[in-house]
């Protein structure tokens, strides 16, 4: 690890002002940073400490809730309220990592970090997201990579928390140098071809203050992730239902995958097969199999297509309260 | 056929320690083996149960040099050293059961002193041969120190020094407790030079070869290829039990060891540069605590065959009663490990 300078603002737009110079970083728990810094991946000259600004969950206009980026992973995932009005959310929130990185890591932590691709995180491969010409993916070891989203770089999102907040609609609060941005979760992400070195629109001298969930309004929703290990270990491929519900009917959905592509991919394939159906195993099987009708596997991932399937399935049916494996 | 019955038809005439018809049965009847359906779990939904056995040998045996130097002082201590050293194996431990139980004293009242080289020459830790290498030793030099001792003690007794013998933190004539000395008085007679003593490996205190059976049960969700082991059952023996505790202990890591090898533990290179593409704990994936199944243990003592190593002889047939139990779960074999969910899947397509 290489020095670094150490800033401690007193509130956001300190912290904002103290991202200014090049090459500066927030950190809130660390849990991605240090290590990405240990192995020389990124080298920082400023560390902007990110962990004192808003933590908080406070109850916005309609009967959202907004939820400052510094809290911890553990106190989201046992937030009440979350649980009751976001399920999904605080089901994604208690799989992360471990117990002592849930204590540390922190939502905007969980939602920048950088990708968890063994290429990109040994400082031996030059790939494109370091500046290289080339993804090493393609031709690689590649079971764990991308399964949309066409490349040139085929990392998956490792963000648990990104793919309920694309589906339950939220919207990011970022702060600059010239003020408050809102975003939509679903336009934050940003797909390699678009800029193969990020995977968002978060701009060096912005900070993600707040993620802002709509009232959930008469949803019924669920989560569902494939992991080889039951714990400390990334899913395979996971999957959020939110399922807008007119008697036994689909009236509307969303269904967003993870771990299969470069962003939360949202599937509206899935969301038109649903639509107007009655959930059972068939109609979620059905979705499922509409979810990943364009999946385009690499050489060694082709398993992955009925893992996610088999997510989405079983969010769907989670969502509509059918009992799961 | 019932793969209980092929391994027992199968055995070889003669072989040493030839355990494993026996455990066979006997870890059948426990682990509950009748209830295995054929192979293919015919239950609904997509969680596939099964069951599977596989059974192993090893070395373990002992050998010299392996040298032990025993000291007892005239303040009643007992020092035992020995230059090997601990690797999370219970070393320290069996150094301290075998020198107590030669000397008749409770296992606190010893000094082990080890990992050091000015100890002497003394094995490495491999290939399960550390116990039985030095607990003849061991005894052989705290045999050794307490024959001096005795020698000491005699004149005061007036009896012969062959007549001793050291029990329950006594020595006394055999047979006669109450005519005798305390420990603590016995060493009272050494006087300002300790009692120092060497041993090294001999024959006739350590064997060669264990047997062990392994019984596993998983479940594998067909929609997913995720296999998760729900139960062990290991019969094993390693000759004469030194430590329980210890023992079991080297029973539960060995089959957790082999679970890592059965389910997760993958050296993943990069094919075209050769690099270690998971050199880390993110991504060279161990057991956690949740993948942890329930393991049942049946150690069988066999004191007449004196030690034998139990570092490695659970590990051998674990992975493969897993992946068994995945075939009969399944219906299909995979077979190279690590079972990932991309190799399971593939079977079954």
């Amino acid at each position: 690890m290489k020095p670094f300078a150490y800033v401690n603002p007193a509130n956001e737009k300190d912290a904002v002002a103290a991202l200014a110079p090049e090459n500066s970083m927030p950190i809130g728990g660390g849990q991605d940073l240090l290590a990405r810094m240990k192995d020389y991946i990124t080298q920082p000259d400023r560390l902007v400490n990110v962990k004192g600004l808003d933590s908080a969950v406070t109850t916005v206009n309609g009967g959202g809730l907004r939820i400052g980026s510094a809290m911890k992973m553990a106190d989201l995932a046992e937030h009440a309220q979350v649980a009751r009005l976001y399920p999904a959310v605080a089901a994604a929130a208690i799989e992360v990592g471990t117990p002592q990185i849930r204590n540390q890591g922190t939502v905007g932590g969980n939602l920048n970090q950088r990708p968890r691709c063994w290429y990109f995180r040994n400082e031996e491969f030059l790939c494109l997201k370091k500046g290289g010409t080339r993804c090493f993916a393609p031709t690689g070891e590649n079971q764990f990579h991308a399964l949309f989203g066409g490349g040139p770089s085929y990392i998956v999102h490792p963000s648990s928390l990104a793919v309920p907040f694309v589906a339950y609609g939220a919207t990011f609060r970022l702060l600059g140098p010239n003020g408050e941005r809102l975003v939509p979760a679903a336009e934050y992400f940003t797909l390699p071809r678009q800029n193969v070195r990020v995977e968002n629109v978060l701009a060096p001298n912005e900070l993600l203050t707040h993620v802002i969930l709509p009232a959930p309004g008469n949803v019924k929703s669920g989560h569902y992730e494939v992991r080889y290990k039951a714990s400390h270990d990334w899913p395979i491929a996971f999957a959020t239902a939110v399922l807008t519900m007119s008697g036994q009917a689909v009236q509307g959905a969303r269904i967003v995958m993870g771990a299969v592509a470069p962003i939360p991919w949202r599937s509206q394939a899935a969301e038109q097969a649903l639509t107007g159906k009655t959930i059972t195993e068939a109609t979620a099987s059905a979705a499922a199999d509409a979810a990943l009708a364009d999946a385009r596997a690499l050489s060694q991932n082709a398993y992955k297509i009925q893992v996610a399937k088999t997510a989405v399935k079983r969010a769907i049916m989670r969502a509509a309260g059918l009992p799961t494996a | 056929m019932d793969p209980i019955e092929f391994r027992i038809k199968n055995l070889p005439p003669e072989a040493p320690n030839a355990m494993w018809a026996s455990y066979l049965r006997e870890g059948a009847a426990e682990f509950g083996w009748n209830k295995r359906h054929p192979t293919g779990d015919k239950a609904a939904g997509p969680i596939k149960t099964g069951m599977g056995v596989a059974i192993g040998t090893w070395g373990g045996g002992g050998r010299g040099p392996a040298q032990a130097h025993c000291e007892i002082a005239s303040d009643g201590s007992v020092i035992m050293r020995v230059g090997t050293q601990d690797i999370g194996t219970g070393t320290r431990t069996l150094v301290a059961v075998v020198t107590a139980d030669a000397l008749g004293l409770q296992v606190p009242q010893i000094t082990p002193e080890i990992g050091d080289t000015v100890y002497g020459v003394s094995p490495l830790s491999g290939g399960s041969t550390t116990a039985a290498s030095i607990s003849p030793s061991i005894r052989i030099a705290a045999i050794k120190a307490l024959d001096a001792l005795k020698e000491k003690v005699a004149p005061a007794l007036s009896v012969d020094a062959a007549s001793l013998v050291a029990t329950g933190g006594r020595i006394h004539v055999k047979d006669n407790p109450s005519r005798g000395l305390s420990w603590a008085d016995a060493c009272k007679r050494i006087g300002p030079q300790a009692i120092a003593t060497d041993g090294d490996w001999a024959p006739g205190l350590s064997s060669v070869t264990t047997s062990g059976v392994q019984f596993a049960e998983t479940t594998v969700d067909i929609e997913t290829g995720i296999v998760k082991v729900t139960r062990v059952l290991a019969v094993q023996d390693c000759g004469l039990v030194v430590s329980r505790l210890t023992a079991e202990s080297q029973c539960y890591g060995g089959i957790i060891g082999s679970i890592n090898f059965a389910l997760f533990e993958d050296r993943i290179l990069d094919r075209n540069t050769g690099q270690m593409v998971n050199p880390n704990m993110e991504w060279y994936l161990l057991a956690g605590m949740s993948d942890i199944p329930r393991i049942d243990l049946r150690l069988k003592d066999q004191p007449e065959r004196g030690v034998i190593g139990l570092g490695e002889p659970p590990t051998v047939p674990t992975a493969a009663a897993i992946a068994l139990a995945v075939r009969n779960a399944i219906g299909a074999t995979v077979r190279s490990l690590p079972l990932t969910p991309a190799r399971i899947l593939q079977a079954l397509s």
